[in-house]
């Protein structure tokens, strides 16, 4: 049940909208204008045998092999928005900028990368002043049906709502990685949980994780334990040669975008 | 003709709350049928929700493994769907999820009633109800088997008075004399509801009758008003099930806090 978002104002509970339009029509019954998904150009599946899908924050996790990365195809999404964007989020939320864009028209691109032989990757960046809801629900749509070919699909994600790295998976949650699996009232939101909702939805086999983190959407902080773990995860799918390089460099881009959570990140030492 | 009940993600999620108890309290009656489409609402997956210590799940032998923010459950002997949404409508998406959601599904499903459930902490003047007797729940219904010309009748069935701040519809709903209110205001979701599936002419023609329960609440621990809510129900769909005892899913520990809501009042202090 999803009873609260990550900030804690004193709206009604149920109100869990971006603050991204100031829709003043209440009582417009006139249905709205979707923004519009499409796959650059099509993909031919049968290379592949995987495809990693994941958010922005667990790019370092892949960071060398996304360098000699070679891009297929890619998503965009564009949407219109009333060119209010400085007006366009409260006080209280993390304020990232004064964005006084006067844009009427959003384009947001996502590559589909080759990372290996074999196998694909989608990294969404999210970002809750900026990209609507709506969007990453188009675009894991999207991904859901790229899915219906016969690909392993390793799903890694992040939440606010549980305390450890939690195992996802459809038809089953195997013990894959030997992690623990969710537990009421745990849940996801955001492109994590869209994206699943869609693959179950359309019965795609996929397996993944879930790691804590915390802060919101696109802005997520994970704690070094939490790196530390998913660092042993990802070795093995990350295919490497050399593990201590591999660690090294996930732990400085983690710091080097601001990732990383701790008194190391917020301090001078 | 079946009947589906529509819990709206509303003040205190008193009607999600209300589905759970329903749901889990008769899960031996109730079968999960399928997710519904959830583009419009909120991104959320869960894990299975269940009741500690209970020997039937609601979703035994259904090969799922999460939950997803829109559910559909049914049970044969009551003729009764149920919608779980567990995240809110996506704005400015509340029309499109009427209209391409909602209507599609009442006309699958070929459903003769559909019972609303939604809650509020403010009701505007303009529609509180002049009675003396008033609950703190309405009870309202818009019988559509009296609609021959959906055409020309739904047009003075939606009339609205723009007299006042917000517009209102008085006509659409017949409130019971005990209801808090007297009519809908045309911001309201149920509002938009009614006029989408009135709009939809296969759905309509289904359809024999709209009934709306809102309960009146404070935001806080709602588990007490979801049993109240519920205890609502038989009032107005006769082949609601009774519930005898009411089984509240482990989704709700913790949620509230792990202490029991308070019931007394000493040295100012709720204890």
């Amino acid at each position: 049940m999803l009873f609260k978002q990550w900030n804690d104002f004193s709206e009604p509970r149920h109100h869990m909208d971006a603050p991204l339009e100031d829709d003043e029509d209440f009582e417009s019954l006139q249905l709205a204008t979707l923004p519009e998904v499409k796959l650059e150009q099509p993909i031919v599946f049968s290379k592949y045998k995987r495809i990693i899908i994941t958010t922005k924050v667990f790019r370092s996790l892949f960071s060398s092999k996304l360098a000699h990365a070679n891009q297929v195809s890619k998503f965009q999404i564009q949407w219109h928005t009333k060119g209010k964007d400085h007006l366009m989020y409260r006080e209280d939320f993390q304020v990232q900028e004064d964005n006084s864009s006067k844009s009427e028209s959003r384009l947001l691109e996502f590559p589909v990368e080759q990372i290996d032989s074999e196998s694909l990757f989608v990294s969404v960046a999210e970002d809750f002043l900026h990209v609507p809801p709506i969007a990453l629900n188009l675009l894991s749509k999207e991904i859901a049906k790229l899915c219906a070919a016969p690909l392993d699909i390793l799903l890694i994600g992040s939440s606010d709502r549980i305390e450890e790295i939690k195992q996802v998976g459809f038809p089953t949650t195997e013990q894959r990685y030997g992690l623990p699996g969710l537990n009421p009232p745990e849940f996801l939101t955001n492109f994590t949980a869209s994206i699943m909702t869609q693959l179950i939805s359309n019965k795609v086999h996929f397996h993944g994780y879930v790691a804590p983190s915390e802060g919101p959407s696109g802005y997520e902080k994970l704690s070094m334990e939490t790196m530390d773990q998913l660092i042993d995860l990802c070795w093995s799918e990350s295919r490497g040669s050399n593990r201590e390089m591999y660690v090294k460099e996930c732990h400085r881009n983690w710091k080097l975008n601001g990732t990383a959570m701790g008194a190391q990140s917020g301090l001078y030492l | 003709m079946d009947s589906l009940l529509l819990p709206l993600v509303s003040t205190g999620n008193v009607p999600q709350l209300a589905t759970d108890l329903i749901l889990h309290s008769l899960s031996s009656e109730f079968q999960f049928v399928r997710e519904l489409d959830s583009l419009y609402l909120f991104p959320f997956a869960g894990p299975l929700d269940y009741v500690k210590g209970s020997e039937t799940s609601l979703y035994e032998k259904t090969g799922q493994t999460f939950t997803t923010p829109l559910e559909l459950f049914y049970s044969s002997k009551s003729k009764l769907y149920i919608i779980q949404q567990r995240s809110p409508i996506l704005q400015p998406f509340e029309n499109t999820f009427c209209k391409e959601v909602i209507a599609p599904l009442l006309e699958e499903l070929q459903i003769g009633q559909l019972l609303v459930l939604d809650a509020t902490d403010n009701i505007d003047e303009s529609i509180i109800s002049r009675q003396l007797r008033k609950s703190a729940y309405s009870i309202g219904t818009c019988d559509l088997s009296q609609i021959t010309d959906i055409a020309s009748e739904f047009e003075e069935k939606l009339q609205i008075n723009d007299q006042t701040s917000q517009s209102v519809n008085k006509t659409l709903f017949k409130f019971s004399d005990t209801s808090f209110q007297s009519g809908v205001c045309t911001a309201q979701f149920v509002y938009k509801l009614c006029y989408h599936l009135l709009h939809t002419p296969k759905a309509s023609s289904l359809l024999k009758e709209i009934s709306y329960l809102n309960t009146f609440v404070q935001e806080g621990d709602n588990s007490e008003d979801a049993i109240a809510a519920c205890n609502q129900l038989p009032q107005i769909l006769s082949s609601f099930p009774r519930i005898s005892h009411y089984k509240t899913p482990v989704s709700w520990e913790g949620v509230y806090g792990v202490r029991e809501a308070p019931s007394s009042f000493e040295d100012g202090l709720y204890i």
